[in-house]
């Protein structure tokens, strides 16, 4: 047994303990990011870094062992600086929108990218109700802030939000009072990343989950605006910017919960961000990878479907080898790493 | 083609788990193909359990990798520290222009060349320094390039075996000894060899020639030394194959003709003198009682690099006949494990491979683990790019690094040795391996040692190109199949390390100096070097210094008697401005300090570090940002990429030394860069995170001022090359020499006229200012104060 005191506190643990569990025999919480509960510890994030008096070193909590009268302090300025730079170091290599310009640009903050995944999925009813809680007016008072900043534009024109919602307003479709889907998507999180301008060799990313056969729909009937085709058509157009996991990503915890900013540090040349899709099992967005390496401890044995880093340095990056078939074995690694990836950085696709 | 099932095959009798052999094979596949063809990657993964991306993990992370063909030869351009401030950019660059690649290529159209840059390639003392295969080019300049690409073109190329092949026997008690270091064989050593074989054979003389490993004096190679009856009589630098005719005549020829010599060589005394007739810079002949000679040997005291330049490092009689082996007979038959370990307690030897922990506690603590199996490894993964110390014990001393790990793996009760080397180290891996197998045939490899219960086992680990490696965590990880990223410590290697059993892991100068202690005793040992750091430490003394080398120092030298006693100052009549130790974890240690003694403490609190052992001195004409720079670039690469505060605020850093050196930075660009520094140390997993930023903290904290004339816009040392231009001068003859090199075709001239650079076109490539005969061309500072 090794004792050892953690903020003031005596505690006895075994040997190969953690620094993070002996302080949760305590009942003391220690952040943590990259650390999963039954994987082993990368200790990348270093948001779980903790003080030890006598030797002066700072320490991550997730992987340092307990030794033999250790005197462990886990809150202090120093710590709290060393942590929020933590996060603002990894927000500073992190490529992605948590929130589409769009719906973060909206004053009534719609949310306009389900929506439109709604109506493209001719869910008009569901997507009908998104609205029922804005007043009828907002967007003819607010000058198509939306469409101003709409990514799509980069690529053509900006998806018809206005119309699309004047369309959702005049459809007969009742909307759905209470549903899931509306409440679902309430998140108190407030950080956002967002990434800045989009580059040239990005658009075909962004372009392999949108319609790119025609620029805009112009609908047929000037008065009465979009039929359902067209409007499904011009859904269709929308990019899915907004982050798939925005509601439950660790990250973005952690950036509210240390009021981090994103563009503290700003780096020379980020990376380009990618998109890949093995459908129907996943989307793997490497540009919001932090390292935790978790979805390689999933899949290291298997041959068919494993992640692995490549490079090393600021170049490391995170790459997915799968074979062709799809099996139901893999379905559920799939699954797995998609419920483990603490970010957004690998989702279901749908 | 191969059969390749059965290389795999092989690979896999040889460990019981698949991932241990993913480096070793990959290494065999690169070998034959210079790349890794994705068939062949595909295959391994279909006949092992190895995966597909543990694969692409693992070549991924190391440099000696490659996904795509190379060309048919490639080209190292070195530029470790030592070349980097001899300008090994600008040569590199050349070489881009002379290949004519583009940014993202490396290889040439017609497949010829491959073009890479390395870090180091042990002959610092010829900065800059090149590498094309097997023929290393010292001192290369932008305008030679084409000469050595032809050269190369034409050369056959020499191996180690025919080097190794003659030896001729000795008729007199006459021995004439040449240096076959690699500083030697990269300023023509084996050329030097090859016509003294010519010139024995014509003249028919018959002296026994020894192959001696490093002799130290690199600034001196090719080095000669002649024996007679047991004494040194000549000793001859800087020799060309066309000196050494007069050289053998002189010293064994028949009086006739060694008359002729002698009135010939009349005027040149007989110690010690450079052959070169031609240079009146070399005609100086140097005496080994002369002051500067004296002063390069005098304060040197040789422990791990004892006999240097007399042994030869693959002899094994004539190493025994050193006291090679004495310790460790000692040990083995007559001193009781825990004796051996009291004795280097004692010593107060400390680890040589950077951190300085106390080797005798260590191992203590290694002999208390039980186990089935412990290990020893030798930490010979020497990263650091401007320092070859380890290369040298290698390639020299090979007996004395092995006698060493066998004592500590007696003491420590292991049996089983593994010696971790670069790859690009070929000379020393051959060494090492030739030497292992001697060992094996005298039955103290592999048999009972000395008719002991004592079996040693010893094998070679070829590192893959990661200076990460050289952490043993890293190193570890690397051996086990992985990616090598560091993990937090404890558990310490001792304790868990190599498939998870106890593992001891000191470096080979750590090892070269066990022995010595053994024979001497811990107490003559312990009397060399200061309070709290015992006896020597070797240096790889490089940059902008008189004479450069190979040195072992007595700890408790000053910096300034480094530098000036035996480096012999700074070359060129320049100014003496830093002395860079410790390579990327250490620091910039200014003149003004050069009275800091060389000890773990001094180093520490200077805010350098002892490291491994780099010593590159820094001219006025060296910037100290480009420094900074240059070293944050190297452990940036290098970062294992595991944990954030290296990973991405290494980066930021860099971002804004860019920034400085670019005259864009602002005053509290230095605030930030001061504190970002500080958290990266404390926030890194390990110590290579923890260290990167001391060039930058030393550098600004003694520096300040050139840190804010950059701010301001100005390079003082007009390094920077966003901050400055290239002008000539109204002493311009108009020889048009500028213009006929200038690759950019930058320079407007008339014959006979001051010439002009066009700035636009101007791509500060600073051949104008090498060419030029009468010294117009000159940098200036595009701002003014
Ligand atoms: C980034 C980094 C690089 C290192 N490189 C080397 C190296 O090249 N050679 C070496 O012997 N030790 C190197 N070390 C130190 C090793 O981790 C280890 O401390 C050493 O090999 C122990 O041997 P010693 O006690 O004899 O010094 C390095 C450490 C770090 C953090
Ligand atoms: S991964 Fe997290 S932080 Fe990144 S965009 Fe998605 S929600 Fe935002
Ligand atoms: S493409 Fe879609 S999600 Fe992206 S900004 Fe435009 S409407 Fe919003
Ligand atoms: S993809 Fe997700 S799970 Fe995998 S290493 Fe990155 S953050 Fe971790
Ligand atoms: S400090 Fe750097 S090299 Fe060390 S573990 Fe962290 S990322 Fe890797
Ligand atoms: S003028 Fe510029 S480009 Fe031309 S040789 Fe001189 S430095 Fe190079
Ligand atoms: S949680 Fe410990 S380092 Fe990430
Ligand atoms: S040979 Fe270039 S730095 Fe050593
Ligand atoms: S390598 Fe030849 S003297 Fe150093």
């Amino acid at each position: 047994m090794i004792e050892l005191t953690i903020n003031n506190k005596q505690v006895r643990v075994e040997e190969n303990t953690t620094i993070l569990n002996a302080a949760e025999i305590l009942g003391i919480k220690i952040p943590t990011l990259c650390f999963m509960k039954c994987f082993s510890a990368s200790s990348s994030c270093m948001v779980c870094v903790v003080f030890e008096k006598n030797s002066g070193k700072i320490v991550p909590a997730c992987s340092a062992l307990c030794i033999e009268g250790m005197n462990i302090e886990t809150e202090n300025d120093e710590l709290h600086l060393l942590r929020k730079n933590a996060v603002q170091l990894l927000l500073s290599e992190h490529n992605g929108d948590c929130i589409a310009p769009c719906q973060n640009a909206c004053p009534a903050h719609i949310n306009i990218p389900l929506m439109n995944r709604l109506i493209s999925d001719e869910q008009f009813s569901t997507a009908k109700s998104f609205l029922s809680e804005i007043k009828n007016d907002v967007c003819s008072t607010c000058n198509l802030q939306c469409e101003k900043v709409c990514r799509r534009k980069n690529i053509d024109e900006p998806v018809a939000i206005k119309k699309l919602i004047e369309f959702l307003r005049n459809t007969n479709e009742k909307s759905t009072s209470e549903n899931a889907v509306l409440n679902s998507v309430k998140s108190n999180l407030k950080f956002n990343s967002s990434y800045g301008r989009m580059r040239e060799n990005e658009k075909s990313e962004y372009l392999k989950e949108a319609e790119n056969k025609y620029a805009r729909m112009f609908p047929a009937d000037t008065t009465n605006g979009y039929s359902k085709e067209e409007a499904v058509q011009e859904a269709l157009r929308c990019m899915h910017c907004d982050c798939r996991k925005n509601d439950a990503c660790d990250l973005r915890i952690m950036a509210d919960q240390f009021q981090a900013k994103q563009r503290t540090f700003v780096i020379e040349n980020r990376q380009n961000i990618t998109k890949i899709f093995h459908a129907p099992l996943l989307v793997l967005e490497p540009q919001k990878c932090i390292k935790c390496g978790v979805c390689i401890q999933i899949t290291n044995s298997s041959k068919d479907f494993s992640f692995s880093f490549r490079e090393k340095s600021f170049q490391v990056q995170i790459e997915l080898f799968h074979k062709e078939e799809i099996s139901d074995s893999l379905i559920s690694l799939a699954k797995k790493c998609i419920e483990h990836c603490p970010t957004g950085a690998i989702s279901a696709i749908k | 083609m191969k059969n390749y099932t059965q290389l795999i095959n092989e690979f896999k009798k040889k460990s019981e788990n698949d991932k241990g052999y993913i480096i070793p094979i990959l290494q065999a596949i690169q070998n034959e193909f210079n790349y890794l063809p994705d068939e062949l990657l595909h295959e391994i993964t279909a006949q092992t359990t190895i995966t597909y991306s543990e694969l692409i993990g693992v070549a991924s992370f190391y440099s000696q990798f490659r996904f795509t063909p190379s060309g048919k030869h490639l080209i190292k351009v070195c530029v470790g520290t030592a070349c980097h401030v001899k300008g090994a950019m600008h040569v590199y660059d050349a070489f881009t222009r002379h290949l004519n690649l583009n940014e993202t290529e490396d290889t040439d159209k017609e497949k010829l060349f491959t073009l890479k840059q390395v870090a180091c390639l042990g002959c610092c003392t010829l900065a800059p320094a090149v590498q094309i295969d097997d023929i290393t080019y010292g001192h290369v300049g932008q305008k030679d390039i084409p000469e050595i690409i032809n050269d190369f073109l034409n050369k056959s190329i020499t191996s180690e075996k025919n080097i190794q092949k003659h030896h001729l026997k000795n008729i007199s008690d006459a021995e004439i000894r040449i240096g076959l270091g690699s500083c030697c064989v990269a300023s023509g050593s084996e050329e030097v060899n090859k016509a003294l074989e010519k010139a024995m054979d014509t003249a028919g003389i018959n002296v026994k020639v020894k192959q001696v490993g490093c002799v130290g004096m690199c600034h001196n190679v090719p080095l000669l030394e002649i024996e007679k009856s047991g004494k040194i009589i000549a000793s001859y630098a800087k020799v060309k194959p066309e000196n050494i005719k007069p050289i053998l005549l002189k010293h064994f020829a028949s009086s006739s003709v060694f008359k002729r010599i002698v009135t010939s060589l009349q005027n040149k005394a007989e110690q010690f003198y450079y052959p070169d007739l031609q240079s009146t810079a070399l005609k100086k002949f140097l005496d080994y009682r002369e002051k500067h000679v004296n002063d390069f040997l005098q304060k040197q005291v040789h422990i791990a690099t004892e006999h240097k330049g007399i042994l030869n490092p693959l002899d094994i009689d004539e190493y025994i006949s050193k006291e090679g082996f004495a310790a460790l007979k000692n040990c083995v038959t007559e001193t009781s494990r825990e004796e051996i370990i009291t004795t280097i307690i004692k010593s107060g030897l400390r680890g040589r491979g950077g951190a300085g922990f106390p080797t005798g506690e260590k191992w203590a603590l290694f002999s208390k683990q039980q186990a089935d199996e412990k290990y020893i490894i030798c930490n010979a993964d020497e990263g650091d790019p401007g320092a070859f110390m380890d290369r040298m014990l290698l390639e020299s001393f090979p007996y004395r690094i092995i006698e060493g790990m066998m004592i500590a793996a007696y003491a420590g009760g292991a049996t089983k040795g593994i010696l971790y080397v670069r790859a690009e180290y070929q000379l020393a891996v051959l060494r090492m391996k030739t030497a292992i197998a001697e060992m094996v045939k005298k039955g103290m490899i592999n048999s009972p040692l000395f008719n002991s219960q004592f079996i040693f086992n010893l094998e070679i680990f070829e590192g893959a190109g990661a200076f990460i490696c050289g952490e043993e965590t890293a190193l570890i990880a690397s051996m086990e199949g992985k990616r090598g990223m560091p993990h937090i410590r404890p558990p310490y290697p001792v304790q868990h390390g190599l498939n998870g059993k106890p593992t001891l892991v000191n470096n080979v100068e750590t090892f070269a100096s066990v022995p010595w202690i053994i024979r001497n005793g811990s107490t003559i040992y312990a009397n060399i070097g200061t309070t709290f750091s015992k006896g020597t430490k070797v240096f790889a003394l490089a940059g902008k210094i008189a004479r450069g080398g190979l040195i072992e120092v007595p700890m408790g030298i000053t910096i300034k008697e480094i530098v000036e006693d035996i480096g012999g100052g700074i070359s060129g009549g320049k100014v003496f401005k830093a002395v860079q130790i410790g390579g990327p974890s250490g620091g910039c240690i200014p003149a003004s300090l050069s009275e800091t003694t060389i000890d773990y403490q001094s180093l520490t609190e200077a805010g350098a570090m002892m490291g491994s052992g780099g010593l590159v001195v820094l001219d006025e004409s060296d910037c100290v940002i480009d420094i900074a720079k240059y070293f944050l670039n190297f452990t940036q690469a290098q970062s294992c990429g595991k944990c954030v505060y290296c990973r991405v605020g290494t980066k930021y850093m860099l971002s804004l030394l860019n920034k400085l050196s670019s005259g864009k930075a602002k005053m509290e660009d230095l605030q930030e860069l001061e504190k970002i520094s500080l958290q990266v140390k404390k926030g890194s997993l390990c110590g290579l995170g923890k260290s990167a930023p001391n060039p930058v903290l030393t550098t600004l904290k003694y520096f300040r001022d050139e840190y804010e004339a950059h701010i301001s816009g100005i390079c003082p040392a007009k390094k920077c090359k966003d901050l400055i231009q290239y002008e000539i001068s109204t002493i311009c003859i108009g020889c048009t020499k500028c213009a006929q090199n200038c690759p950019a075709e930058a320079i407007d001239f008339a014959p006979y006229e001051k010439h002009f650079i066009k700035q636009e076109l101007c791509i500060k490539c600073d051949i104008c200012l090498q060419v030029c005969p009468t010294g117009a061309v000159s940098k200036q500072n595009i701002k003014h104060d």
